[in-house]
């Protein structure tokens, strides 16, 4: 079965490229706009993993990664940052994100850094 | 104690006192503000790195202490336990009691018994485990997964990082991570710190111990997303030489191949005494060659003159030079205040932060030695006198949480230091009448007193003396201490009060003390030098108006400002103001002091010149107008006036 994938970015071309790179590999993708529709969604759908952008607004990233782990301990959550954000990269990884990426990225390297998050149990 | 272990333990002591720094301040500042878990990982890595240092030192009882602390302020990280008074106090306690097992293991000592301290950590580390708090999303079963140190087997692994890797630091974090949840990690190299600054190339390298096989280990790390390989050796588990560590600070590195080089290094610790030596002689130069001027003017020696212009040039570049390598950043005592300042209003019953500012200003050493004992008694008097106890405050409608604030400024060639309380503030009119009453002031000048010369009795000898009942504001204790010894580095001091709002208290120093440019003036057969600083002009009589007011003899200068002649005999001292006039020939210097400006009579200026200040004998000192002594190029002693109390005839 085709694994989900919530894609959560405020801009919309950076939700298009993580779409176009992992549709073309069967994963089902949805997306979210900010943090708060980034939480609504994943109760909803409960996707198998999150690709979740660090600055947006509404709500960060880093706050919607607490709430998600909240509800769902064994929630998959890969931080997506732009450079320079090393601190929040450590401050989501101390809250329960399984990996990072860091933009601008290769298509190589998301496909990767997904399927190995996929394969981690993560610690409720 | 082998040779190469001597030769690290400097450095082991000044890093280890930064460590206990960093966490002092660290607790202090998680005691504020209980959430922030930033302090609480600062606190923790400290604990964790000086345990490293230990252990390669071979401290084993600051290795068992430090370990244990690093466990107590894991369960405030895993938020298994808040961190309260309580837990804070302790901790505080047990880096004091850190620092005193230094002392003795690295003088060869055995003296301090660790196994009081460390019990009261463990039984507050298990009174954690017993009665959770609330366990975070990876905390439960967490602290299972760390074996202790005698656990399993050492190995040294190398982990190298893909080169397109952008963030090798959180890439390195990840794995120290996630080594930390398979065994212990005893050190890295470079140190923690620098690898999550990502101060590493391609790779770097951990000391680990654990249970679990080597290959378990290499897989872990090559999960890792971005590490490249991973190189696991097996050590030996018997104690770890001693390695170099890296000058910016963290733990020493592990063991031989990969020891920091030492030419890395861009500062050599040099002791005291060799600047002080380095002071003297460059003060000595400076008098040399002003002797050789002399001589060379007098003989009217040409090539000579220029020579001397040359090394006047190199020796002032030097003499800049070795004043500066004495400059010290006045953190490093401000540090230690908010600890201070805590303990204090802790044993007071009081609720006090204290507010550093303007850490990076830099002092003259010997200056910086010289005010931290005023500063102290600055800070106490806020927290003892100034700040209310919380329930007044409360009742005043203030924040229960009085707020000392320590801050310094440069202002050009002087820096100022200030400290500012939020108390309840000094009452002048009783301080004014208290003054009256042990016979300081005259009633009858009250009018021409300003509300900050009045709150300056507070410093006069004597008025501290004043009993419990009549204490005003109980500020006078020791403040003529404190005014006496900031008038002797050359400084001066100045306060406001405002009643139930608070007060402040401004000290004005120099920023160094050793060289300072003067005038020289010739009294009959005398020479005494007037500090540059104080003098505003020199004028000759024609440029001015003689005249007398009132039966005092005054100068009245080309703006229309007015000031008083003063004449100086150096075996008479100074005449009443204005009681002298200027003789013909004669040159007025005006020397402010204080408020004041005054016209001194030069009968005979000398000119312009460095001068290196020594201080004056026990005898002298502390006598009137009087500020030191200085050697003159034909070696000559002159006496050097001093502008800040040149004019006070009362003493």
């Amino acid at each position: 079965m085709s694994k989900t994938v919530l894609v959560v970015d405020d801009a919309a071309f950076m939700r298009m490229m993580i779409r176009d790179i992992l549709a073309r590999e069967g994963y089902v993708i949805h997306e979210a706009v900010n943090g708060r529709d980034a939480v609504e969604k994943y109760l909803e759908i409960k996707p198998d993993i999150v690709t979740m952008d660090i600055t947006m607004p509404e709500m960060s990233g880093l706050e919607a990664l607490r709430l998600i782990r909240e509800q769902d301990p064994g929630a998959r959550v890969l931080v997506v940052s732009a450079m320079g954000q090393q601190k929040m990269i450590v401050e989501a990884l101390e809250n329960g994100a399984l990996d990072f990426l860091v933009k601008p990225f290769q298509p190589t390297k998301v496909l990767e850094t997904v399927k190995k998050c996929l394969q981690t149990t993560p610690r409720g | 104690m082998s040779d190469d272990m001597t030769a690290y333990r400097d450095v082991f002591l000044s890093e280890s006192a930064e460590y206990l720094q960093a966490m002092t301040e660290g607790l202090l500042a998680l005691e504020a503000e209980p959430n922030d878990l930033e302090p609480v990982e600062t606190v923790f890595r400290g604990a964790h790195s000086l345990k490293g240092m230990a252990a390669a030192m071979g401290y084993t009882r600051t290795q068992e202490l430090t370990h244990k602390m690093e466990s107590l302020m894991d369960t405030v990280r895993k938020r298994v336990q808040v961190a309260d008074h309580g837990l804070i106090d302790l901790m505080l306690r047990a880096t004091d009691t850190v620092q005193t097992v230094i002392d003795d293991e690295s003088g060869g000592g055995d003296a301090v018994d660790i196994a009081p301290m460390v019990a009261e950590l463990v039984a507050r580390t298990a009174g954690a485990s017993s009665a959770p708090g609330p366990v975070t999303h990876h905390g439960a079963g967490e602290s299972a997964r760390h074996p202790s140190d005698e656990d399993g087997a050492r190995y040294r692994i190398r982990v190298s990082i893909e080169e397109s890797c952008v963030l090798k630091g959180v890439r390195a974090y990840m794995t120290l991570k996630r080594l930390s949840h398979m065994g212990t990690i005893i050190d890295t190299t470079p140190s923690a710190r620098e690898i999550e600054d990502e101060q590493f190339d391609r790779w770097f390298e951990v000391l680990f111990q654990t249970t679990s096989a080597p290959e378990a280990v290499r897989n872990a790390v090559l999960a890792v997303t971005e590490v490249e390989d991973a190189l696991v050796e097996r050590v030996e588990t018997a104690p770890t030489a001693p390695t170099v560590p890296a000058e910016t600070g963290a733990a020493p590195a592990s063991p031989a191949r990969s020891v920091p080089k030492l030419s890395d290094t861009q500062t050599v610790r040099i002791s005291i005494s060799h600047l002080d030596a380095m002071v003297n002689l460059v003060g000595e130069l400076v008098i040399i060659r002003s002797r050789l001027e002399r001589v060379a003017r007098q003989s009217g020696l040409p090539d000579m003159v220029d020579a001397l212009d040359a090394l006047q040039r190199v020796s002032a570049d030097l003499q800049q030079e070795v004043m500066q390598t004495r400059m010290v950043p006045v953190g490093n005592i401000f540090n230690r205040f908010p600890r201070m300042v805590r303990d204090l209003a802790r044993d007071l019953g009081k609720d006090v932060t204290l507010i550093t500012e303007g850490l990076d200003i830099e002092l003259d050493r010997t200056v910086l030695d010289e005010i931290g004992d005023p500063i102290v008694h600055l800070l106490r008097n806020c927290v003892d006198h100034g700040i209310e106890a919380p329930e007044e405050r409360q009742a005043v409608g203030k924040p229960t949480r009085g707020t000392v604030t320590l801050s310094a400024e440069r202002e050009r060639e002087q820096i100022r230091i200030t400290v500012t309380d939020d108390g309840r503030g000094m009452d002048v009119e009783r301080i004014w009448q208290a003054a009256v009453a042990r016979g300081l002031a005259d009633p009858a000048t009250r009018e021409s007193h300003s509300e900050s010369d009045i709150l300056l009795y507070v410093c006069m000898p004597g008025f501290s003396t004043v009993d419990k009942a009549t204490r005003v504001s109980g500020r006078g204790v020791g403040m003529d201490v404190v005014k006496g010894k900031i008038e002797y580095l050359g400084g001066s001091i100045s306060m406001r009060s405002k009643r139930g709002v608070g007060t402040t208290v401004s000290l004005v120093l120099p920023l160094t003390l050793a060289i300072i440019q003067a005038l020289l003036i010739a009294f009959g057969e005398r020479v005494y030098a007037l500090p540059l600083g104080a003098v505003d002009e020199v004028l000759g009589l024609e440029e001015v108006n003689v005249t007398t007011i009132d039966g005092r003899w005054v100068a009245e200068l080309r703006g229309g400002d007015v000031v008083t002649v003063q004449h100086f005999d150096p075996t008479e001292g100074l005449s009443a103001p204005g009681a002298v006039a200027p003789a013909a020939g004669d040159h007025l210097v005006l020397v402010r002091s204080g408020e004041e400006t005054r016209a001194l009579i030069a009968p005979s200026l000398i000119g312009r010149q460095e001068i290196v200040i020594k201080p004056l004998s026990r005898l002298l000192r502390g006598l009137h107008g009087l500020g030191g002594a200085t050697v003159l190029g034909d070696g000559q002693v002159a006496l050097i006036l001093d502008p800040r109390t040149l004019f006070r005839t009362e003493g």
